[in-house]
């Protein structure tokens, strides 16, 4: 067992997490806040996914937490569910893809299937009504008075149901 | 068509759980693919002409089960021993068992060649339920060689892992939904 992540691993994920930064600049500017929280929340969940359930294999923390591939799938999930969903949902999303796309085969560069996509796929399955609240339009930090009322009108929506 | 999708890999996960309670060789895992994939395709037809040119003349759909399952017998059985014939190499213990069971599978394919289809349809329908199921075989014989190593969490280790994987593969699998247009 390596004690420290691979170096090589580590650079790559940074560098996938570098050329995501402009995609998800562009969904900020087109889409507004919600993918920051979206981001925030997949990446905490993810982190203490990760971390729970390498405690509970009995292996290192600093290892595999450093090695930012975590973060990375974090990122992706962000990117990839509606801004204006529901908090539980990329919350349940990344725990399901570290823990059943990533630790359940054994971790990373262990796993057959991307755990992103596999969180992903079972929140689309799951929760299809949850996984179209995406605004209609896109307001985003350039709103003027319409769309950002029609924004709000989504919001509101989406808190009520 | 989804449905029929997941019916044939559910039936092929079950087929491969069965085949290999051992790692096989892949020749057994061709040999398998390829027996019930013919089965699968000359079911399918057979079942079809069955229907078409004894049932329905003489009016008895009901007694269909009597006549098919004879028919999907003597495919079961008839196979092996030709394939034993064209290639004696080939192994072929306990597949005609695996075989037999598969009537599941050909029960559903008949109740699709049962709508009134017409000639070329069923024909492409059996071939390619064959081709999908040797391929969803491979595909499982694969996945499990993936997930053979020491990094698995022991609760995991073995069948419930490949159960997992089989449930990511259906996910995946469903993306087809819809994409048939019915």
């Amino acid at each position: 067992m390596i004690s420290q992540p691979d170096p090589r691993l580590r650079t790559s994920m940074g560098l996938v997490l570098l050329a995501c930064l402009p995609g998800l600049l562009a969904l900020l500017w087109l889409h507004g806040w919600g993918m920051l929280l979206n981001l925030l929340l997949s990446a905490t969940a993810a982190l203490l996914c990760e971390a729970v359930l390498l405690a509970l294999r009995g292996q290192t923390l600093s290892t595999a937490l450093g090695d930012g591939s975590a973060l990375v799938t974090a990122v992706l999930l962000a990117a990839a569910l509606p801004t204006l969903a529901p908090w539980w949902l990329p919350v349940v999303a990344a725990s399901v893809a570290i823990g059943f796309g990533k630790q359940a085969f054994g971790g990373v560069g262990r796993n057959p299937f991307n755990p992103a996509m596999v969180g992903y796929a079972f929140v689309l399955l799951s929760f299809p009504l949850q996984m179209n609240h995406w605004p209609g339009h896109p307001p985003g930090l350039l709103a003027n008075g319409s769309t950002w009322h029609s924004c709000s009108a989504a919001c509101s929506y989406c808190s009520a149901t | 068509m989804s449905d029929y999708l997941l019916v044939l890999i559910g039936a092929a996960l079950i087929n491969h759980l069965c085949l290999s309670q051992q790692p096989i060789p892949r020749l057994n895992l061709h040999v398998h693919g390829l027996a019930c994939a013919v089965c699968i395709a000359l079911g399918t037809i057979g079942a079809q002409l069955l229907m078409r040119g004894v049932l329905a003349p003489l009016h008895i759909p009901d007694l269909a089960l009597f006549l098919l399952l004879p028919w999907l017998a003597l495919l079961a059985w008839g196979l092996p021993w030709l394939m034993t014939k064209w290639r004696p190499a080939w192994p072929v213990v306990g597949l005609p068992a695996l075989l037999s069971s598969n009537a599941t599978v050909l029960g559903l394919a008949l109740q699709q060649a049962g709508d009134d289809s017409t000639w070329p349809s069923t024909l492409l329908q059996g071939l390619l339920a064959g081709g999908g199921f040797w391929l969803a075989l491979v595909l499982f014989a694969d996945l499990r060689q993936r997930i053979a190593h020491a990094d698995i969490p022991g609760a995991l280790r073995g069948l419930p892992l490949e159960l997992i994987g089989a449930g990511v593969m259906a996910m995946a699998f469903s993306g087809f939904n819809g994409m048939f247009g019915q």
